[in-house]
């Protein structure tokens, strides 16, 4: 994977619009899911949590 | 932070990004962004913005992230230097967000990468603790990360306005 375009930027990142067609394509559901699995069974800090239940 | 960071890409929201890790092996790595969607159905509040942050070898032929692979490519502290670098990135867009993040655990191992982030994080904490709020989850509950003390997961936001 080459980037076609290079722009200086901070943090040393560019864009590379060949990255783009790994949008929508799934990658990283699972780890998404092993989050919500987490989250769902241990919440998190008291000021994320549904405001009801505060 | 002065450490040796890869040069990275990104894709155009800030989501995806993928390096070359070069030691002995030259490595496809990648750091992806997933928003945790519909945020009550997990028990958090409706407004809370939440994104997990996934990383790990990126297997090109089969378009998979793998993030249970222990590379040991020699440059440990110069990728972790890289995905700390592409949270910045990922504020610029996403300046409300917190970030989830835990290390996986393959079946039956130890938790090595979790103490891994874990010593990293200890040992740049007087650093990151000047403009990041970082919590813990140490298997009964959230806490202020303090040094010494075992987690298993970790949130991270913005302490105040970066850009």
């Amino acid at each position: 994977m080459k980037a076609t375009t290079k722009n200086i930027e901070p943090y040393d990142i560019t864009y590379n619009p060949n990255l783009d067609y790994l949008i929508g394509k799934g990658l990283g559901k699972n780890k998404v899911d092993a989050a919500r699995a987490f989250i769902k069974k241990h919440g998190l800090p008291e000021e994320f949590m549904k405001k009801s239940d505060l | 932070m002065q450490v040796e960071k890869y040069k990275t890409e990104s894709t155009v929201d800030n989501l995806i990004y993928t390096f070359e890790s070069v030691g002995e092996k030259v490595i496809q790595k990648m750091v992806i962004y997933t928003k945790i969607e519909d945020p009550e159905e997990v028990g958090l509040s409706f407004d809370s913005i939440v994104y997990n942050l996934g990383f790990g070898d990126f297997d090109e032929k089969a378009g998979e992230l793998d993030d249970q692979i222990i590379s040991k490519n020699g440059d440990t502290e110069k990728v972790l230097a890289t995905v700390a670098n592409t949270v910045n990135k990922f504020w610029t867009l996403y300046p409300s967000a917190s970030i989830f993040f835990m290390g996986s655990v393959p079946e039956g191992e130890k938790p090595r990468r979790t103490r891994l982030y874990q010593m990293k994080i200890n040992r740049y904490f007087a650093e990151i603790s000047t403009i990041v709020n970082i919590r813990g989850y140490n298997g009964r509950q959230w806490e202020d990360f303090k040094n010494n003390e075992n987690y298993i997961a970790f949130l991270i936001s913005p302490k105040k306005q970066l850009f």
